[in-house]
């Protein structure tokens, strides 16, 4: 299957070629118009303590705030960086490179700030120099040191030897702490995933396959809902049996065990289905969130949330 | 040696945090390399850092292929790696500022005041060292615990959860008591002992420097309260556009001595630093908004009920609901009744009068209009406010005064006494509220005053709180009318002279309090520029966050919902039953969990009610989706054991490989 | 023609879903959702807490999981002001912590200015550490937590009063977009200790179908994907009918993200069947 190649003709294949950029044309001409006649994507903010305070357009009209060029940018910014990550969908290009590359950057400086200052300063720094660290940076920690404090210093020096690995030479220094971090997650995941993924699992399989359930009003027996339960009870228990049956693959799968297996394998296409359709879900939620920030934040095409004057939104 | 000791920390690593799962006496151990985990995980986090700085700068400087965006990569790193670390933008967190106050630095050692009480630090295995918050300021000598400075509440706090004995809590309610400043200081004075600074409330007269002054000849006291005074005289002024119409010098000075204010040109003024309470003071000038009066007030509380749980009893003259729907763009409000009595509610009547003067206004907004009224506030519930307030609460006996009664020998010791007796509300108090809420303008101070008289001088504590709880989540008239506006803009048109009517006040009260807000940030001494939060709202790092970070993230992902379909359409093919059955359960789960399947299946009947798609679909999920996953799960947690224990005994070694470059 | 459908670009299938999603936002088209009983289960387990009970919300998550997560972290806290629980805020993602900002901005002050910042609800932020975190969270969390995000001090922090691990929270809340998540909370505090630690969570569809085998022993409660969330706001609004008209829409993100949703649903079903009809057609043409 020959893929990029687009549903047309041949005769039509070169009055085609126009018919991308006319419509990218149309589409940022359309933009423009909403922009200089509605001011779409502007962002309107009023004087607080800390600042200026984002807030909806109503206040606006009440008079009371102002447009901010700083944030109508950055709205304006993040819609064209969404739309150039969307242009990936139709070829690679330099925009979704650009914005890629921007990401990568960004997402780095953005995870190093916050690790520096949610664990790095408070415990650590806050830990080994109380004092200096309360006097300027965070004055909400006590200057006081704490009972055994210098044991700080052992992470203190893993984390250097860490960062040891950047260096030309003697990276090997780094294998030290990163012994510490393998041999930390192993000894916590060893009993995690023992207790909770597989002694748990099993008690939880070897429950009464006949279950009886009573009626509302506690006389007797509701045998209906009953049959249903121990139905249940027991798909579980046997797809349960059969799914491990299949995993076993020191015992050739024939005859009773070869039939368990393939009802195994049933069971496990059935989970696979349901992961499937969940994952669609997933997915679309998603894009359904991107276009809502798009026609909603940017372009204001809807209001779902009434955050403006209804003659603000339309599409013209 | 290189691959032995990497090893070595790895074997004891896994087994100190599995021996912590299993013995309480290794518990501590692993709490401690839990932490370090912690820190080095946010070291892990420079790295990756620094890593994408070395691996893109060396792509730049060789000029390899795509070396500009490795150059746009580095220079988005940086810049948003700067704007955070320095906090840019970031003002000071507002928490730790000590508004009103203004700080002076007196070295702990230095600070001339200790007080002693009689007794002895309580020695604890559990808590071996006293709380950080006084760890510096306390200690012991000749059988008397010492302590420098003046005790804060939750200092004070701190050392009554340290030990729970009743000597030591009724020795530290002794403490506080004694370790204050002079009556004449109370509440304006305090040492914080974490920054070491004196603070003083507002600003000080040149009579209490000179009583401070003489407190003590240190130099270093004497100095620090130069410093204060000095800060305390630092005058500040803005000019704000629009204020109050009863605000008067008068009513500044009262808020406080220190505020000034000329009418002629609206110029408002502070010496030294502006508190929150002032401030809250100086916003609070307009008049409350208007309640929804459901009683004619003309009524004497002869007529009233005594009990303040007046029910909201429909009455005669509740405005009527005729409504006129369609054609007509006027709307009545209001029974024959209410026009021959003037009105039970006569400020809504005006209000809807003076839109529709201005404008035409349709049905539905008149719809609007009455439930807006409708979720006014009611003299009833004030009355409950009050009432409920005036409820006796159970006093709590101090420390001392059960300390006593233990060495009376009382057998059964409560922590509480008896419950205060029940305050009411007077007739006269309630009818002078139910006035005051039919009165053109609600001033909260004229509500106090009318209730002092009916009191004699001063109204009782309890009202006075039950008023300031209740209207402090009221609106002021202004607001509620800049709602009204916002919810009849949403039903229908305004003309312009309609707008302004119900918006004009609001812009005004606007702008006195971004003036008043203003001169309390002007008025202020920053003392910790650095406190604030990297991400402050409106920094350049928050920019990057909302603008660039946030949405690239989110499209990244986004970008599979197309993937999806594409793989659904060229790549799901039921080649076999085992493909038949996972396509036909992903078709199932798709249309139950969308409105689809209820549409298509609703009308099986209940017996098969089952089978219908939203049915089968939690069933499919119940028992075959749990059972494969938990069969898969059981696998995972097998294998997970196995590497664990492999990389524990050092049988695998993988991640040591790269690590000897 | 089924030559040409069989060769289809596949940019005309992304024009295709990029239209199921578009067309029902712009015409707000809205389905109404029936609740099912996990979603009632897991909105019992906050609703039927007393006034005042002590709340831990972890957001483990991050933009890019907004668009289903997003709804039900609202939802959740919504439904805790109103039942005017205490909230402990912390975030095991490193962007956790932003949005828990945002939630506390556009949410909590916005609508409920009556609670108060340390003496209803913090925010302690993100620490790193994974399940670390968890780990130190089960024996004395202020040995991570000295100060909340805003650095105050924790032990000046009045809702803070008594809180020193998870058990003594009575319900945890986990929004999971995926590693450190519920996954985590269930193996490391659940496990831990089993019926003294109550967790609740809502996750992304992705998550949602591994972690059925842990209800109802080890998760009480779970909202899966936008349905779930959808559910639980259909609940929450009809229990608690917001009082002024701009919050209706607010807290209506994810019954207004069903009806394109659905759309889509329909659309990849029509994708699965056109697919194998011409597959199925190109084998009958071959053989």
């Amino acid at each position: 299957m020959a893929s990029g190649q687009l549903l047309v003709s041949e005769k039509t294949a070169g009055k085609s070629r126009w018919v991308g950029p006319a419509l990218l044309l149309a589409a940022g001409v359309y933009v423009a118009w909403r922009a200089a006649v509605f001011g779409c994507g502007t962002v309107y903010v009023a004087p607080a303590d800390e600042g200026p305070t984002s807030v909806s357009a109503w206040e606006a009209v009440a008079g009371v705030a102002q447009p901010s060029l700083g944030r109508t940018i950055g709205v304006w910014v993040a819609a064209l960086l969404t739309l150039a990550i969307f242009s990936f969908l139709y070829k690679d290009n330099p925009l979704y490179k650009l914005a890629e590359a921007v990401f990568v950057g960004v997402s780095a400086g953005y995870w190093m700030v916050v690790a520096f200052w949610t664990t790095l300063v408070p415990n650590l720094l806050g830990k080994l120099f109380p004092a200096w660290v309360s006097a300027g940076l965070m004055p909400g920690l006590s200057p006081e040191r704490e009972d055994a404090w210098y044991w700080y210093f052992v992470p203190l020096v893993l984390g250097l030897m860490l960062l040891w690995r950047l260096a030309p030479r003697g990276a090997w220094i780094a294998a030290w702490p990163l012994a510490f971090i393998m041999g930390a997650t192993a000894g916590v995941r060893l009993v995690g995933f023992l207790q909770a993924d597989f002694l748990n699992q099993i008690g939880a399989t070897i429950r009464p396959a006949v279950v009886l359930l009573h009626q509302a009003d506690g006389q007797g027996v509701d045998w209906t809902a009953s049959l249903g339960a121990t139905v249940q009870a027991l798909l579980l228990l046997v797809g349960v049996l059969c799914c491990l049956t299949y995993f076993f693959f020191s015992v050739e799968h024939r005859g009773l065990v070869g039939r368990a297996s393939r009802l195994g394998v049933w069971v496990l296409m059935i989970t696979f289905g349901a992961a499937f359709g969940y994952t669609v879900m997933g997915r679309i939620a998603l894009l359904a969130g991107r276009l809502e920030f798009l026609l909603n934040d940017w372009l204001w095409l809807i209001d779902p949330a009434g955050l403006r004057p209804p003659d603000w939104t339309g599409w013209w | 040696m290189k691959r032995t000791i990497p090893l070595v920390i790895t074997f004891v690593c896994g087994v100190v945090l599995l021996a912590a799962h299993f013995s309480p006496y290794t518990h501590r151990w692993g709490e401690a390399a839990m932490i370090w985990f912690d820190i080095l995980a946010s070291i892990a986090f420079l790295l990756g850092g620094g890593n994408l700085l070395k691996v893109h700068l060396k792509k730049v400087f060789a000029q390899q292929a795509g070396w500009a965006y490795s150059l746009i990569t580095v220079v988005a790193f940086v810049v948003t790696l700067w704007v955070g670390l320095v906090k840019w933008g970031a003002p000071p967190a507002a928490h730790l500022e000590h508004y009103g106050e203004s700080f002076a630095h007196v070295p702990l050692e230095e600070f001339p005041f200790t007080y002693s009480v009689p007794g002895q630090l309580p020695k604890t295995a559990e808590r071996p060292l006293l709380p950080a918050s006084v760890r510096a300021q306390l200690s012991q000598a000749d059988g008397q615990v010492v302590f420098r400075g003046w005790l804060l509440p939750n200092q004070k706090s701190d050392l009554l959860a340290y030990h729970p004995t009743l000597a030591w809590r009724c020795l530290v309610e002794q403490l506080a008591k004694a370790a204050q400043p002079s009556a004449g200081f109370r509440g304006k004075l305090a040492y914080y002992p974490e920054p070491q600074a004196l603070a003083f409330r507002g600003s000080m007269t040149p009579q209490e420097r000179a009583e401070l002054e003489a407190l003590s000849p240190s130099d270093a006291w004497r100095s620090a309260v130069a410093a204060l005074y000095e800060a305390g005289q630092r005058q500040t002024e803005v000019v704000a556009p629009t204020a109050p119409e009863r605000f008067t010098p008068e009513q500044a000075r009262k808020i406080s001595p220190a505020l000034d204010y000329d009418p002629a040109s609206r110029r408002l003024q502070i010496r030294g630093p502006m508190s929150l309470s002032e401030r809250q003071a100086l916003e609070q000038q307009f008049p409350l908004a208007r309640p929804k009066l459901t009683a004619d007030p003309a009524l004497t509380s002869a007529h009233q009920p005594e009990s303040s749980t007046v029910p909201l009893r429909p009455s005669a003259h509740q405005p009527g609901t005729s409504i006129v729907q369609g054609e007509s763009s006027t709307v009545q409000l209001g029974t024959a009744n209410d026009q021959q009595r003037g009105f039970a509610d006569p400020y809504r009547h005006h209000l809807w009068k003076a839109l529709e003067d201005q404008g035409p206004l349709t049905a539905k907004q008149a719809e609007v209009f009455q439930a807006h009224w409708e979720r006014r506030w009611t003299v009833e519930q004030l009355l409950e406010a009050i009432r409920m307030a005036g409820v006796g609460e159970p006093t709590e006996k101090t420390a001392c005064q059960m300390l006593a009664e233990k060495e009376q020998g009382v057998a059964d010791i409560q922590p509480i006494g008896p419950l205060e007796p029940d305050q009411t509300l007077r007739p006269e108090q309630a009818a002078a509220i139910r006035t005051w809420a039919a009165g053109p303008n609600l001033y909260l101070e004229d509500l106090l005053e009318q209730l002092a008289k009916t009191s004699g001088g001063q109204s009782p504590g309890f009202i006075q709180t039950a008023l300031q709880n209740f209207f402090h989540q009221v609106p002021t008239e202004a607001e509620a009318k800049k709602t009204l506006c916002v919810e009849l803009l949403r039903a229908g048109p305004l003309t312009e002279a309609q707008r302004e009517f119900l918006l004009a006040d609001y812009r005004a009260e606007w702008a006195w309090r971004t003036a008043v807000g203003e001169l309390f940030r002007q008025a202020h001494q920053v003392k910790f520029p650095w406190s604030g939060q990297y991400n402050a709202a409106g920094s350049p790092f928050w920019w990057i966050y909302e603008y660039m970070f946030k949405p690239l993230t989110a499209t990244m992902f986004a970008l599979l919902a197309f993937y999806v379909a594409s793989a659904a359409f060229r790549a799901f093919r039921a080649k076999n039953v085992e493909a038949a059955l996972l396509l036909g359960t992903a078709f199932v789960v798709l249309l139950g969990r969308t409105a689809a399947g209820t549409v298509l299946t609703g009308w099986l009947p209940d017996w098969l009610g089952w089978l219908r798609v939203e049915e089968l679909t939690v069933l499919i999920m119940t028992i075959f989706n749990t059972a494969g996953t938990r069969a898969i799960m059981i696998g995972i947690a097998l294998g997970i054991v196995a590497t664990s224990l492999k990389i524990i005994l050092g049988m695998d070694r993988s991640y040591l490989g790269s690590a000897e470059k | 023609m089924l030559e040409k459908l069989q060769h289809l670009d596949r940019r005309w299938v992304f024009l295709m879903m990029l239209l199921a999603v578009a067309v029902p936002m712009l015409a707000d088209w809205q389905v109404p959702e029936k609740s099912t009983l996990l979603v009632r289960q897991t909105f019992e387990a906050i609703d039927r807490l007393p006034e005042g009970s002590k709340i831990l919300l972890s957001w483990d998550w991050d933009p890019s999981a907004e668009g289903e997560l997003g709804p039900m972290a609202n939802a959740f806290v919504r439904h805790c002001c109103q039942k005017k629980h205490k909230m402990v805020f912390i975030a095991l993602w490193p962007v956790g912590q932003q949005l828990i900002d945002d939630t506390i901005e556009k949410l909590i002050q916005a609508d409920y200015p009556h609670l108060v910042y340390g003496r209803d609800y913090v925010n302690l932020g993100f620490k790193p550490g994974n399940e670390g975190v968890i780990k130190v969270l089960l024996t004395d969390l202020r040995q991570l937590y000295t100060t909340d995000a805003r650095g105050t001090n924790i032990e000046k922090i009045p809702v803070m009063r008594g809180l020193n691990t998870v058990r003594d929270f009575d319900l945890v809340v986990s929004v999971s977009a995926g590693y450190p998540g519920i996954k985590e909370w269930v193996q490391y505090a659940s496990a831990a200790y089993p019926n003294q630690v109550r967790l609740i969570t809502g996750t992304t569809g992705v998550s949602a179908p591994l972690l059925y085998p842990y209800i109802p022993d080890q998760l009480q409660g779970m909202l899966g994907a936008i349905k779930g969330a959808a559910e639980y706001e259909q609940l929450l609004l009809e229990k608690y009918p917001p009082t002024h008209g701009e919050e209706v829409g607010k807290y209506q993100e994810a019954l207004r993200r069903m009806g394109p949703q659905l759309a889509a649903h329909l659309l990849m079903i029509g994708l699965i069947v056109l697919g194998n009809i011409l597959y199925f057609a190109s084998r009958r043409k071959q053989s």
